[in-house]
């Protein structure tokens, strides 16, 4: 694939990435039939962050300092290798593999963050934390390998570059059960509802804020930065693979649709966040199983279905 | 180089540790003794590592062809051939790594291990397992695995402990029981001749009856998946390797597993003329149970050298899994080569990055004084060199790019998912299965490293010993960074190493080394491509924080703690880490929970003292070795009816048995 325009395309995505916060925010004020802040309000929390002095734990070591790079990185990486704004044609170098297990780096240093600190908080989201991150990985890799088997390609440029030629609503009906095993791993990837809910401090709630609990400034700006991107880019991605069930994805080589489609799916995914987060309730995290096993016979449907008609 | 040099080199590989076991013999306890004898073992592997490596690149570009020498004054002949050199690579690095370590580490031991006994018995195993992949017939061969196994009962016991002598005890059981396996598989493939070879045995195997073949592979299995920890033959394994010196650990576990993986694969590939399915799905199964018991087991252990077992028992089911594939696709008529180019980069992978482990695992108890990860924590500031050398180990370990594990593992799943483009449908639905359980092994192959790290390494230290620990020599610390080093440049070089290693499964070696990427039927990846994009996100990370963001000095706080001091009581320790994995697998784990409430007076029962008991049990020896081993003493009561006292009935019974034994041999 070409470095350039994966460059362009992480570009876009880093930019937005504060919108959407912003948007699922305004609209779950709505529901609540609050004003809410403006969409923009996570910009300027970023540059006030980014401006903001910076404490770290003498109960730490050189790890909590580097996660926040590792965390940021491993979130660009995402936004360069996940296709959001153009398809390179099927020969990128993006196999669901690497995505499955550069998403995997950034919790795994999320973790680290956490048990870094000392706290009781920060162990626990930690453990919470991995111990998600380890369960979803058989749907998240299931559900990717199906959409592979339908688009002869497990890069995800060709699996998007496929589906933009033949939309997969009439051939593969049963596909949309792995969509629905995508959108389940997406929300546990990105802490989402009922998985986790992201605007709560309280500690028995709490996972991947419970991290985080201890960064500051700069540093935190780059880990809310980092969440932010993986959100926008997953679930631009996820609209991609929904919206081409009909071929209206409008994701091609050509950066001038595409760029215009790019808002209206940013905003279409973070509405449907911000409508489960509205109106399910957060799972006990004990009854997680559930949620995964959910999520993996959602992927296992998917898979037989699709491989049987 | 001549084949002679080469030739010469391997056998000074061979011949080295045998010499250096003669010194060691004389020497004495003294420090200076085990520095000699463990120098002797480095060089010699080191010049055997280069031999093998070189001899292994000639012989895969067909510039050298395979090799039989016969050694002077035997009638033993040698067989020097791609695989047995690949596998010489992989030994000679263990023990390269392992004894370089052994130099600074076994004198904090002095007291311990009596090193004459110990380095006698480390120079048979590494004589031992190099034999064992040279050897060309049935008779040599099960020698040398013989000296190599009875040679790793000694290191078990090293120590003399009681714990040592049970675990030894479990180990010599089970790897006899593995060698009575071996010896009787290999006895049906060469009609009764010991002596035979290895082409005798394909001669003899195209044709035996198919009964008796399906007979010598199960037993054969049994045999090399009892050495390989795969269950049900796994139980000695997380008991042994522990108890082993580290530096013997990291051989036991890097090294002396992948003979297993070996040997299976010489008689698989050489021997038998063909692998049914049915027999490569049974591979499958027993591969992917094993890795997810074994990684499920690893998850929730709080024993640092017990959990490296257990992860052990993960790679070699994950080596055996790909093998298994690699059979049910050949036999399907489907790509097969993918699978046993993954498996081989496995057992590389894993003999690097558990090596690197083990031996850092030893640096640590050495110091910490424990093997308990819940009296651990906050190493990473007094060794940072140690931990970040860990990190990248974690990485390896836990099969996450760019390190390389993760080439080995995306051959095999990319394979699985190019096959099912081909396959019928059954078969895509298996790989599909297979796929999703191999996922799941490796998501939790990440928690238990993600765990493993920060209870040695992160937050406060849990104990007095942990919290002063003194610095590292260099001679422990340099073995751990190298193993680190070379799992990076495992990764890096995963193309070339892959082509090289396709040559050996009899793929051209041409056809595939012409890309710079991994590439299969629908997938490809560039390993170089993926350390610069990591190199160019990391910095892009790094300038964002220098330019754009405030660089007034930060300010040193305490964690914040609801107000309170914070002490090492508050963190999490492994154990904690690992509860929602021991509920949520509670049925397999075997895990209970209780609260347990004692009054203290017996007037109040408000006042009372609370404590919780948990465990966890190995479903294995519940369900499977209790119930086996109660039934063998209830049979052993009752032929003990038998011992009347009264010799003319003994006499009698002499008679019988000779008898029919004429019978039957007539």
């Amino acid at each position: 694939m070409n470095p350039f325009l994966s460059l362009i395309q992480a570009t876009f995505v880093v930019a937005l990435a504060p919108l959407t916060i912003g948007i699922i925010r305004t609209c779950k004020a709505r529901f609540q039939n609050r004003r809410g802040a403006s969409i923009f309000q996570p910009y300027w929390a970023f540059l006030s962050l980014c401006k903001k002095e910076m404490t770290v734990t003498k109960q730490s070591s050189w790890v909590f300092r580097a996660v926040p790079f590792a965390v940021l990185a491993s979130a660009l990486a995402t936004a360069a290798l996940v296709p959001t704004v153009m398809v390179q044609g099927p020969d990128g170098g993006n196999s669901i593999f690497l995505i499955a297990a550069i998403l995997a780096i950034g919790s795994l240093f999320l973790v680290l963050g956490g048990m870094d600190v000392a706290s009781a908080f920060g162990g626990m989201g930690a453990s919470r934390e991995m111990t998600l991150a380890a369960l979803v990985e058989p749907s998240a890799i299931l559900a990717f390998t199906t959409l592979g088997l339908v688009a002869r390609s497990w890069n995800l440029d060709g699996i998007l570059a496929e589906f933009n030629v033949h939309p997969w609503a009439a051939a593969h009906p049963f596909l949309v059960f792995t969509l629905l095993a995508l959108g389940f791993v997406i929300l546990a990837e990105n802490a989402r509802y009922p998985v986790d809910n992201p605007a709560t401090h309280l500690e028995l709630t709490m996972v991947h804020e419970a991290m985080i609990l201890e960064y500051s400034g700069p540093y935190l700006a780059m880990l809310e930065l980092a969440s932010a991107i993986k959100l926008t880019a997953l679930s631009v991605f996820f609209m991609n693979v929904a919206l081409s069930s009909a071929g209206l994805s409008f994701i091609s080589a050509t950066l001038g649709v595409s760029l215009v489609a790019l808002p209206i799916k940013l905003l279409a995914g973070a509405v449907i966040v911000a409508f489960i987060e509205s109106v399910f309730v957060k799972m006990r995290f004990y009854r997680m199983q559930e949620y995964m096993a959910i999520a993996y016979f959602l992927g296992i449907a998917g898979f037989i279905l699709t491989l049987v008609f | 180089m001549s084949a002679e040099t080469l030739f010469t080199c391997i056998l000074i590989g061979l011949i080295g540790p045998l010499f250096a076991g003669v010194i060691a013999l004389f020497a004495g306890r003294k420090t200076a003794a085990n520095t000699i004898v463990q120098s002797i073992f480095a060089a010699s592997s080191a010049i055997g590592f280069l031999g093998a490596a070189w001899t292994f690149l000639l012989i895969v570009r067909g510039l050298l062809p395979v090799f039989f020498v016969t050694i002077p004054w035997t009638s033993i002949s040698v067989a020097i051939d791609g695989w047995s050199t690949a596998f010489l690579v992989l030994i000679n690095l263990g023990v390269l790594l392992a004894s370089i370590f052994a130099i600074g580490y076994l004198p904090k031991y002095a007291k311990t291990y009596s090193f004459p006994s110990l380095n006698v018995a480390s120079a048979l195993f590494i004589v031992g397992m190099q034999a064992t992949v040279l050897a060309s017939s049935v008779f040599v061969f099960l020698f040398v695995w013989e000296i190599m196994s009875i040679a790793a009962y000694f290191l078990v016991v090293a120590d003399r402990e009681d714990a040592s002598l049970k675990a030894g005890f479990i180990y010599f059981v089970m790897t006899h029981l593995g060698v009575a396996c071996l010896l009787a598989g290999f006895l049906i493939l060469a009609k009764g001749d010991a002596a035979a070879t290895f082409a005798v045995l394909r001669a003899n195997a195209a044709t035996l009856p198919s009964g008796s073949l399906a007979l010598a592979f199960f037993l054969l299995f049994a045999g090399f998946g009892s050495k390989a920890g795969l269950v049900p033959l796994h139980q000695w394994l997380p008991y042994a390797h522990p108890q082993a010196p580290s530096h013997s650990s990291a051989l036991m576990s890097g090294v002396m597993l992948k003979i297993a993986v070996y040997g299976f694969l010489r008689v698989t590939l050489s021997v038998f003329p063909a692998i049914p399915v049915v027999w490569a799905v049974v591979v499958v199964a027993i591969g992917l149970l094993s890795a997810f018991f074994g990684v499920l087991s690893a998850a929730v252990e709080t024993d640092l050298k017990r959990l490296l077992a257990w992860s052990s028992i993960e790679n070699l089911g994950l080596i055996f899994a790909m093998i298994g594939m690699g059979f049910a696709f050949r036999a399907l008529g489907l790509p097969d080569s993918p699978f046993f180019i993954a498996a081989l980069l496995h057992a590389l992978n894993h003999t690097i990055f558990k090596s690197g482990l083990f031996l850092a695992a030893g640096a640590v108890i050495s110091e910490t004084h424990t093997r308990d990860l819940d009296e651990m924590g906050g190493l990473a500031n007094a060794w940072p060199g140690l931990s970040v050398a860990c990190l990248a180990l974690v990485f390896a370990a836990a099969a996450l790019p760019p390190l390389g594990t993760f080439y080995g593992e995306w051959v095999f799943m990319q394979g699985l998912a190019s096959n099912m483009l081909v396959a019928s449908k059954s078969v895509a639905f298996l790989s599909g299965i297979v796929l999703s359980v191999t996922a799941l092994v490796g998501g939790l192959a990440i928690f238990t490293f993600a765990k493993t790290f920060s209870a040695i390494f992160l937050s406060k230290p849990r104990t007095e010993h942990a919290a002063h620990v003194k610095p590292l020599s260099r001679l422990l610390v340099w073995p751990v960074v190298c193993a680190a080093l070379a799992s990076a440049a495992v990764g890096l070089f995963a193309v070339p190493i892959a082509s090289h290693v396709a040559a050996l499964i009899g793929r051209p070696f041409s056809a595939v080394s012409a890309t710079a990427s991994l590439s299969l039927s629908g997938g490809f990846i560039l390993p170089v491509g993926v350390f610069a994009l990591f190199l160019f996100v990391i910095a892009v990370a790094v300038l964002f924080r220098r330019f754009f963001t405030n660089a007034r000095p930060i300010r040193v706080t305490d964690t914040w703690d609801c107000g309170q001091p914070i002490t090492a009581r508050m963190e999490y320790t492994a154990t904690g880490f690992a509860a929602p994995i021991r509920f949520f697998f509670r049925a397999i784990l075997l895990s209970r929970k209780a609260l347990i409430t004692e009054p203290v007076s017996p007037e109040n029962p408000w006042i009372a003292r609370r404590r919780l008991e948990w465990s966890t049990q190995s479903l294995w020896e519940e369900w499977v070795y209790k119930p086996v081993a109660s039934a063998v003493l209830a049979i052993a009561t009752f032929i003990k009816r038998l011992q009347s006292g009264v010799i003319q009935f003994y006499i009698l019974l002499i008679l019988v048995t000779l008898v029919l034994v004429l019978v039957f041999a007539v």
